[in-house]
C-alpha cells in the first residue's frame, strides 16, 4: 500500500477547514464592500459607519460592552433552561397520556398566537424591572419549539420498534427509556437547537421593553444617541454571543447522539472511505 | 407424503380427545440454556412427523401453541376488515413450522396475536398451556426489518432483550458473544449496526431473539428484505442454528421454496379472511442442503404446495 501522498493529506486538512475557510472569505468580502460603499457614495458616519470605526468603539468601550453583556447572557440562560424543564416533561405528558394532550395543546397553541411582545409590558407590571420578566419572556417564546420537535419526535417511532420492545418484555417506563426517548433525541436537539435562537430574541425583547441594563438596554441607549457606531458594535456582539450559544447546543447534539445519520460523515457508512484521485488508485494497484 | 384437508373452505379442526404422551426432552447444542429462563418443557416433539394423518397436530397437553377459533377483524373506515376468521392449529413443541399464505392472508397478524402484541376479536391462543392475554414473555420475536437500535452496538442490541426483561446483562454477556459468533459475526460485537450489510443486521436481530433461549421462536418474513441470494444463505443458516436447539418456530413466509426447506409442516392459508387451506407435512430428512433443493422430493412438495395457490386461485395461469 502506498503511503498518503501529500495531496491526500493536504485534501484531508482541508475537508476539516473548510467550513470555516468560505464563510470568513464571504465575510471578508462583505466588509470589504460596506467599507468602499461608504467611500463611494460618501455615506454619513451616523447612517453607516465604517468598518474600522466600528472595531475601534468595539476596543474602547468593551468596559461597557462586556459590563452590559452578562446580564442579557444570564436571562437567555436561564430562559433557556427554563424552557427544557417545562418542554421536556410537557411534551412527555402529550405523548403518553390523551387526556392530557386534549387538555394542554389548545391551550398551548393559543399560547402561541399571543405575541409575546403584548405581554412583556404586562410582566413588567407584574414582576418589576429586574431580570426576571425577561428570563420569563425568553422561556415562553423558546419553550414552543421545545414541545413540538419533542412530540413529534417520541410519536415518530416506529410501531415495529415499540412492538418488539414490548415482545422483549419491556414495560411502558422501559421502552420510554430505552426505545422512544432515545429515538427521538435527533428531533428534540432540533427543537433545542431552534429555541436558543429564540431565547436569545426574547432576552432582548425584554429588554427592550423596559430594563437599565443588559445588551438590548445597550441598544436602546445608543440609538437615542444616533451613536450608530456603538450600535453597530453591539448588535455584532449579540451575533457573537448567538453563535456561541448555537454551537454549544450543537456540540451537545454531537456528543449525545453520535450515531445518528445527521452526525455521521457523509449520512452513513463506516466513514472511513477516502475519495481517491484516479492517479492515487493507479498508483495503489501498482504498488 | 402430504396430509391435507379438502380443498373446501371449511376450516381446520382440531383434534379433540388429549392423551398425555411422555417425549424425551432434547436439548442440545452449543446453544446451551440458562437455569433462569423456563426452558422446562416437559414434552417435547422429536419430529415433525404426524403420526394421526389428517388431524394435524396431535393436542396433547404439551402443546407448545393452540390456536382455536382464532378471529380477527378490524375496524375500518369502510366495511370491516375480517383478517382471520376461525384459525384453528395446534403446533407441538420442538416443530418447525411454517405459515405460506399470500399478501393480506393475515400471516403477520397471526403472528402478532401468538405474540399478544395485539388483541383478538374472538377465539383462543395458548402459548405453553396458558391463555394469551397480553405480551408474551417466553417468546423470541424476529420482524422482517430487524429493527435495531442505532445509539446501541451490536452486542448491547442483543442484550437489550435482555435488559427489558429485568435481568442482569452481565449474566448473558458470554451467551450474546457465543450468538454472534454462531452467526458470523464475530468481531462486529462493539461495532454498531449501521455499520453491517442488512443480512448481517438481520443475524444481529436472530441472536437478539435467542439470547434468552425462549422455547419458542416467532418470526415474520424475516429474509424479506433482504436480497435473494443473502436470502438462501440465511436459510440454510437458520435451518442449522434451528438444528442444534430445537426450538418451536413459527416462520412467516411467502416463499414457498423457503417454507419447504425450513420446516417441518406448513399451514397454506387462503387469502383474506385468513383461513387455514391445508397442511403440508414435510419429511424429508433432517439436515437439508442445497442438494436438496434440486431433489425430485422437495420439488413434488413445491408443487403440491403451488397447485393449493393454484386451487385458491391465487396463481392462474392464463394464457
Amino acid at each position: 500500500m502506498a503511503a498518503p501522498t501529500r495531496s491526500r493529506r493536504l485534501r484531508k486538512l482541508w475537508g476539516k477547514i473548510d467550513a470555516f475557510v468560505y464563510p470568513i472569505l464571504a465575510l471578508t468580502l462583505l466588509v470589504l464592500a460596506w467599507h468602499y460603499a461608504i467611500e463611494i457614495f460618501d455615506v454619513k458616519k451616523f447612517i453607516l459607519p465604517k468598518p474600522k470605526a466600528v472595531l475601534d468603539t468595539l476596543i474602547d468601550d468593551w468596559p461597557v460592552i462586556q459590563r452590559e453583556m452578562w446580564p442579557t447572557i444570564k436571562e437567555i440562560v436561564f430562559g433557556y433552561l427554563m424552557a427544557i424543564a417545562v418542554g421536556i416533561p410537557l411534551a412527555v405528558g402529550i405523548v403518553a397520556s390523551r387526556v392530557f394532550e386534549k387538555m394542554f395543546y389548545p391551550l398551548l397553541v393559543i399560547s402561541q398566537t399571543v405575541p409575546k411582545i403584548a405581554i412583556a409590558p404586562l410582566l413588567l407590571v407584574w414582576f418589576g424591572f429586574g431580570t426576571t420578566p425577561k428570563i420569563l419572556i425568553a422561556f415562553a417564546i423558546a419553550f414552543f419549539p421545545i414541545v413540538i420537535d419533542t412530540v413529534v419526535g417520541l410519536r415518530s417511532v416506529p410501531e415495529e420498534m415499540i412492538d418488539l420492545a414490548r415482545a422483549m418484555g419491556g414495560n411502558a417506563v422501559s421502552v420510554f427509556r430505552k426505545v422512544r426517548f432515545p429515538y427521538a433525541l435527533p428531533n428534540i436537539f432540533g427543537g433545542l437547537k431552534v429555541a436558543i435562537t429564540l431565547a436569545t430574541i426574547g432576552a432582548i425583547v425584554g429588554e427592550f421593553v423596559g430594563s437599565s441594563e443588559g445588551l438590548g438596554h445597550l441598544l436602546l441607549i445608543a440609538s437615542g444617541r444616533l451613536d450608530t457606531t456603538l450600535l453597530f458594535a453591539t448588535i455584532i456582539v449579540l451575533s457573537l454571543l448567538g453563535i456561541v450559544f448555537f454551537l454549544a447546543v450543537d456540540l451537545a447534539e454531537r456528543l449525545t447522539i453520535p450515531w445518528h445519520t445527521s452526525q455521521r460523515q457523509g449520512g452513513g457508512g463506516t466513514g472511513t472511505f477516502e475519495v481517491l484521485s484516479v492517479e492515487e488508485l493507479q498508483l495503489e494497484s501498482e504498488v | 407424503m402430504t396430509t391435507g384437508q379438502h380443498p373446501s373452505s371449511a376450516p381446520d379442526e382440531t383434534s379433540v380427545a388429549c392423551q398425555n404422551h411422555v417425549y424425551r426432552l432434547r436439548l442440545a447444542g452449543n446453544l446451551r440454556s440458562h437455569d433462569h429462563q423456563s426452558t422446562q418443557v416437559e414434552m417435547s416433539r422429536f419430529s415433525g412427523k404426524d403420526p394421526q394423518p389428517g388431524s394435524g397436530a396431535a393436542a396433547t397437553s404439551g402443546s407448545a401453541i393452540t390456536i382455536s377459533n382464532l378471529t380477527m377483524v378490524y375496524p375500518s373506515a369502510g366495511a370491516p376488515v375480517h383478517a382471520l376468521d376461525r384459525i384453528s392449529f395446534d403446533i407441538a413443541p420442538g416443530e418447525f413450522v411454517s405459515v405460506l399464505g399470500p399478501s393480506g392472508c393475515g400471516k403477520s397478524t397471526l403472528l402478532m396475536l401468538v405474540a399478544g402484541l395485539r388483541k383478538k376479536t374472538a377465539g383462543e391462543v395458548l402459548v405453553g398451556g396458558s391463555k394469551v392475554e397480553g405480551p408474551q414473555t417466553d417468546l423470541g420475536v424476529v420482524f422482517q426489518r430487524d429493527v435495531l437500535l442505532d445509539w446501541r452496538t451490536n452486542i448491547q442490541n442483543v442484550l437489550l432483550q435482555i435488559e427489558l426483561r429485568r435481568l442482569r446483562s452481565a449474566d448473558y454477556r458470554q451467551r450474546a458473544q457465543e450468538l454472534l459468533t454462531s452467526v458470523g459475526l464475530e468481531g462486529f460485537e462493539d461495532k454498531r449496526p449501521y455499520e453491517l450489510s442488512g443480512g448481517m443486521r438481520q443475524r444481529v436481530a436472530i441472536c437478539r431473539a435467542l439470547v434468552h433461549d425462549p422455547p419458542i421462536l416467532l418470526m415474520d418474513e424475516p429474509f424479506g428484505a433482504l436480497d435473494a441470494l443473502t436470502r438462501e444463505q440465511m436459510m440454510m443458516d437458520l435451518e442449522s442454528l434451528w438444528m442444534q436447539s430445537r426450538k418451536t418456530v413459527v416462520f412467516i413466509t411467502h416463499s414457498i421454496p423457503e417454507a419447504v426447506f425450513l420446516s417441518d409442516r406448513i399451514i397454506v392459508m387462503s387469502p383474506r379472511p385468513g383461513r387455514v387451506y391445508r397442511t403440508v407435512e414435510v419429511d424429508l430428512p433432517r439436515p437439508r442442503s442445497l442438494d436438496d433443493l434440486t431433489s425430485p422430493e422437495f420439488n413434488a412438495l413445491i408443487q403440491s404446495v403451488r397447485d393449493s395457490f393454484q386451487e385458491m386461485g391465487i396463481f392462474s395461469d392464463v394464457r
